[in-house]
């Protein structure tokens, strides 16, 4: 069970983002997450509960105004899918992964994190040509050491889901590396937002959602059935403030805060929203930016066109690399997220804001 | 009626999406038999119920396989009555020269997609696979052809299905004939095994058509507790991608991932290994191009599972298959069906248990 | 179509209305605007309006009800609360335009964006923006970009030397500037960047008016038969969000309204120059479609509106696309709750995706007589 702990809000955030982000879990297979979520926040939500697709349901207070916080807990990842005679075994991607992070990658096979590895073949014996292209991932094999095809299918059948090895670590200046940041960090904001105060005048359910990766699928079917007045989709974002990149083309900046976005490839935010989080930002000295990108989705785009609609706005925490094996981020900004996501129920709570 | 009769009647039934009437006609005659009730509803799903036995609250259960084909309606008729297409549904462009085609117009006319003659195409002309706006049906009517085709009348693939050796058949629109056939030898089988729970057996309209109108729409007004979508995947033939093509003659699909509960999965795999029927496991990480996409998603989630037949040559007017994947396929979704209780579906929520794999 | 007198009139009050409607700022998710200015004209020729959740505009008018003033206190009803309102038959038009959202704004007061709708980056250097506030800013491209990679990303809103650009921050929205204009000899066609789909607004607004209502009774074989005596079932005039974008708000509105039968007004891209492309024709009458790049509307109720248009002398054209960019709300008023058929009407127009569509005042007059008729005899469904 996780008590809020003493120390600041970015160690305890730290350290249950430490452990979200060691947890594995791909689309459609998001066990060891929810299990981890659920031990965490029943001691203190009224009632925790999944539906059919696998979303968990935290909720908290019994006020009159039903708000829906999201964070989806399926990472980018791997699924074997056939058996070579010599024992490697062949996959398939789940979510969207650019192929050159796969050669040469270790990576954990099944919920028993068997080892394995990603190999290639040597460089040298490759033509010029054949060095300047880039595998496509049907050609790659992973290796768990295997002797043959019937030693691969019994330890890992069709359908074992593959993840990066990447361990979390701390850097230097609040910054943590770790796999699957998009969207565990999402996932810590709204765990820290649970354990915190009830609010007499809110329904808030938090939400951690299955299958954002292959369709922001989990977040529909959530909304449906906990009809929300509104609801903010928390998730991870891209980040791009380093050398090469156009100033105008980052995105987001790191340590700059959480990015509120106005709109996104699936949904356009509603605009009241947007103005309340921008304007509390502003009053209550936490940084925030606007994402700079319109294009991609987040769970906001699965939420509202349910039921009769459901006013929407996503807020990201910056994370660089996201969709590669080791994603970076700075636990100001996930701090800043929480305060802000806080900030902006209160306001609802106390009928600053209605929609 | 033997299963390749049946086979052979549902493949000249179909036809594109919004002209999917025909062969709810033929499902009323097909699977009535073994229905309490029937009806079309809003969009043209077919909906038929078979009333478990079990004592109320009883589960329900819908198994979905679609009506619609890829195909062609007319777009334009030329001077000269030449016809003008625009594809319904992921069409393989490749085959599209000098194919036979069935226009279902006032009456159903025969026509040959024109192609150029070889001494008037140059060998850079060879290498294009033609846009389809490019290509013209001539039904050999002249100007007449204004009198009989209408803008949006359904241009289909012609020909009938065939036996090959050891039990395969070929012929037009086996995807998704193949897994109609399947519901109902399931009903059937269904009749003599009995089952606690109401099966809801769906002919569903617009799946290749894209957004699979008809599944999300029937999922959502039947409320089913489970869902099994039932259709055809990619039969293996040499030099394909053997991750995801599965052999004719080793049984059905079983759907893997996250568009399938594990639970369901389970279920399925228990029920063939019981039943001694040989299954493949496919592997689907992500969008399965199935009814169960959008049926899983459908009001406030329903679990879904997928039974595939394995089909070689998907999308062309020789789809082939074997009799036997489409018997096991029946087979194991009855001996499924018949294991679902009341119990399992309010079971489906706990997501607490070790996964099924 | 042949207008005759009343016909001329309907015209100049039908570009009157276009030319109001497409001044009135409404980008993708800011339709509020919109969506006032579209209230304060159907309001007296409805039971009642309001917006939903998403900021669609509902507009229901009961079955039967004459055309006049609402029925005084009838209360707001809650969405999707059906009670003894009756079958409803719904039209829909999306009330927003493309516009430019603000990603990024540089001290240079160069801003960068990203589009939202259906606008082709290529008739974006050079034009005049306005946001919200009436700033006015110009399409810049950056220099050394040739014409095969031109994108968004590559281009700019230059809104003047100004140091913090006041009044044009981060997430605001600029439309092209809405500049209206007539084409032809006296006049008959029209144009203006936010005819999508303000033009299927005005025609829906038109037919809620029942001008061509009571017209199209009084020419019916059916008497002296109005719309006073009861003969049309309820109709719901939805205006919806985002729909310049993807089909979207439109789908939350049916959920809510469960009707029986839907109809979907857009734009279409007609054939200008050139051999490629669209089929439909600019003054040939609305194009009833048969399919798009993922729909394909109901047979019976693409028939009705054919039988409609031929027993009335309605001009019409059949509209067969295989664009996935031409969806219509359509695509998600029939996915809605257990299905609603639904069918669409487009409104040609030329250089549909360009600053400066074109339409046909007669088109739009014919549309909106094609809908009249359609409610007072709806299909059998």
């Amino acid at each position: 069970m996780l008590e809020p702990a003493p120390g600041t809000l970015e160690d305890r955030v730290g350290e249950l983002l430490e452990r979200l982000s060691n947890a594995c879990g791909i689309a459609g297979g998001e066990g060891e997450v929810r299990e981890l979520l659920r031990e965490a926040l029943e001691p203190h939500c009224c009632e925790v509960y999944t539906d059919t697709i696998g979303n968990l349901v935290c909720r908290r207070g019994n006020g009159p105004v039903r708000v829906m916080l999201a964070a989806h807990m399926d990472e980018v990842g791997l699924v074997v899918a056939g058996h070579e005679d010599s024992g490697l075994l062949r996959f398939k991607e789940s979510g969207g992964l650019d192929p050159r992070v796969l050669p040469g990658r270790p990576v954990l096979v099944g919920l028993a994190k068997m080892p394995g590895v990603i190999g290639l073949g040597a460089v040298h014996l490759l033509d010029a040509d054949d060095r300047e292209k880039v595998p496509p991932s049907r050609e790659l094999l992973i290796d768990i050491g295997a002797g043959n095809k019937e030693e691969a299918v019994a330890v890992a059948p069709p359908g074992t889901p593959v993840f990066f090895s990447t361990r979390f670590e701390r850097l230097s200046n609040g910054r943590v590396k770790g796999k699957a940041l998009d969207d565990r960090v999402g996932c810590a904001v709204v765990a820290e937002v649970l354990l915190g105060p009830e609010r007499d005048g809110l329904t808030l359910f938090g939400v951690f959602t299955v299958q954002e990766e292959v369709g922001l699928r989990g977040a529909r079917v959530a909304a449906y059935h906990v009809a929300p007045r509104l609801a903010l989709a928390i998730d991870g974002t891209s980040s791009a403030n380093v050398p090469g990149v156009d100033p105008s083309l980052t995105c987001t900046d790191l340590s700059e805060g959480p990015a509120i976005s106005v709109m996104d490839g699936t949904v356009v935010m509603d605009s009241r929203i947007r103005e309340q989080l921008a304007s509390l930002a502003s009053r209550h000295d936490v940084p925030y930016q606007y994402r700079r990108l319109t294009t991609a989705g987040t769970d906001s785009g699965g939420m509202f066109l349910q039921r009769e609609g459901v006013p929407v706005c996503s807020v990201s925490v910056p994370c660089r690399y996201i969709h590669s094996a080791a994603s970076l981020a700075d636990l100001g900004d996930v701090a800043a997220t929480i305060r802000l996501t806080n900030l902006f129920l209160d306001s609802l709570d106390k009928g600053e804001f209605e929609l | 009626m033997g299963i390749s009769e049946t086979l052979a009647e549902l493949s000249r039934a179909a036809s594109v999406h919004g002209h999917e009437e025909g062969t709810a006609r033929l499902l009323r005659r097909l699977w009535g038999p073994w229905l309490d009730e029937s009806r079309v509803d809003t969009l043209g799903n077919f909906v038929g119920v078979a009333r478990g036995s079990g004592r109320e609250p009883r589960a329900r259960v819908m198994v979905a396989a679609h009506m619609d084909c890829v195909g062609f309606v007319v777009s334009a008729i030329e001077d000269g009555g030449f016809l003008r297409l625009s594809g319904v549904g992921r069409v393989d462009r490749r085959l599209l020269l000098g194919q036979e085609v069935e226009i279902v117009a006032r009456r159903r006319l025969t026509g040959v997609i024109g192609s150029k003659p070889p001494h008037l195409t140059t060998p850079e002309d060879r290498k294009n696979v033609p846009k389809i706006a490019e290509l013209h049906v001539d039904l050999g009517l002249g100007e007449s052809a204004r009198d009989l085709v209408a803008v949006g009348d359904p241009v289909l693939y012609r020909g009938d299905v065939v036996a090959l050796r050891n039990g395969w058949v070929s012929g037009r629109y086996l995807d998704d004939a193949a897994g109609l056939a399947a519901i109902g030898l399931a009903l059937e089988r269904l009749r003599d095994v009995g089952h606690e729970a109401d099966l809801v057996a769906v002919g569903t309209v617009g799946e290749e058509a894209g957004g699979c109108p008809g599944a999300v729409t029937a999922a959502f007004a039947q409320r089913p507790g489970v869902a099994i979508a039932v259709d055809a995947t990619f039969g293996r033939s040499p030099g394909q991608d053997p991750t995801s093509t599965y052999p004719l003659g080793g049984g059905p699909t079983v759907g893997v991932g996250p568009n399938c509960h594990p639970e369901v999965v389970r279920l399925l795999r228990e029920a063939a290994t019981d039943a001694g029927i040989a299954y493949a496991l496919e592997v689907m990480p992500g969008h399965t191009g199935t009814d169960a996409w959008v049926m899983q998603t459908a009001r406030g989630g329903i679990p879904t599972g997928i039974v595939s037949i394995p089909v070689r040559y998907m999308h062309t007017p020789v789809e082939t298959a074997s009799l036997d994947d489409v018997k096991n396929a029946g087979h194991l979704l009855a001996v499924a069906v018949s294991r679902v209780t009341w119990a399992f579906v309010e079971e489906l929520s706990c997501w607490n248990r070790p996964p099924a794999l | 179509m042949t207008p005759d007198a009343g016909g001329l009139e309907g015209l100049a009050t039908l570009r009157d209305l276009l030319d109001r409607l497409t001044r009135v700022y409404g980008p993708p998710g800011r339709e509020a605007g919109i969506a006032r200015e579209i209230a304060a004209i159907i309001g007296p020729h409805v039971d009642e309006t309001w917006t939903d959740a998403l900021g669609n505009l509902i507009a229901v008018k009961a079955a039967g009800a004459a055309a006049g003033p609402p029925a005084p206190g009838s209360g707001r009803p809650r969405p999707g609360d059906r009670a003894g309102r009756g079958p409803l038959i719904m039209l829909s038009a999306h009330m927003d335009q493309a516009g430019l959202v603000v990603t990024s704004a540089a001290r240079d007061g160069f801003l960068r964006f990203g589009v939202a709708g259906d606008l082709d980056v290529m008739a974006l250097p050079g034009q005049r923006v306005v946001n919200a506030l009436g700033i006015l800013g110009v399409v810049g491209v950056d220099e050394g970009v040739g014409k095969q990679d031109l994108a968004s990303q590559k281009m700019y809103i230059d809104v003047g030397d100004t140091e913090e650009t006041e009044g044009a921050a981060l997430g605001d929205v600029f439309c092209l500037e809405p500049r209206t204009g007539d084409l032809g000899p006296g006049g008959g066609k029209f144009t203006s960047p936010a005819l999508d789909n303000r033009a299927g607004c005005a025609v829906l607004l038109e037919v809620a008016k029942g001008l061509y209502l009571s017209k199209a009774a009084g020419r019916a074989d059916r008497g002296s038969r109005g719309p006073g005596d009861a003969l049309f079932p309820g109709v719901a005039f939805v205006f919806t969000v985002q729909g310049a974008i993807a089909p979207r708000g439109a789908r939350t509105a049916a959920f809510a309204l469960e009707p029986v039968l839907g109809i979907t007004v857009d734009l279409t891209p007609a054939r200008s120059s050139g051999k490629e492309g669209s089929r439909v024709e600019v003054g040939k009458g609305p194009a009833i479609r048969v399919k798009d790049g993922d729909y394909v509307a109901p047979p019976r109720v693409r028939e009705a509106l054919v039988e409609t248009a031929r027993k009335c002398g309605i001009p019409y054209q059949l509209d067969v696309s295989s664009a996935d960019e031409d969806a219509a709300d359509a695509s998600v008023v029939q996915v809605a709750g257990a299905g609603v058929p639904t069918g669409v009407v487009g409104l040609p127009a030329r250089h549909a995706r360009s600053s400066s569509p074109v339409v046909d005042l007669h088109d739009l007059e014919a549309t909106v007589e094609l809908l009249s008729r359609l409610l007072l005899e709806p299909p059998e469904l």
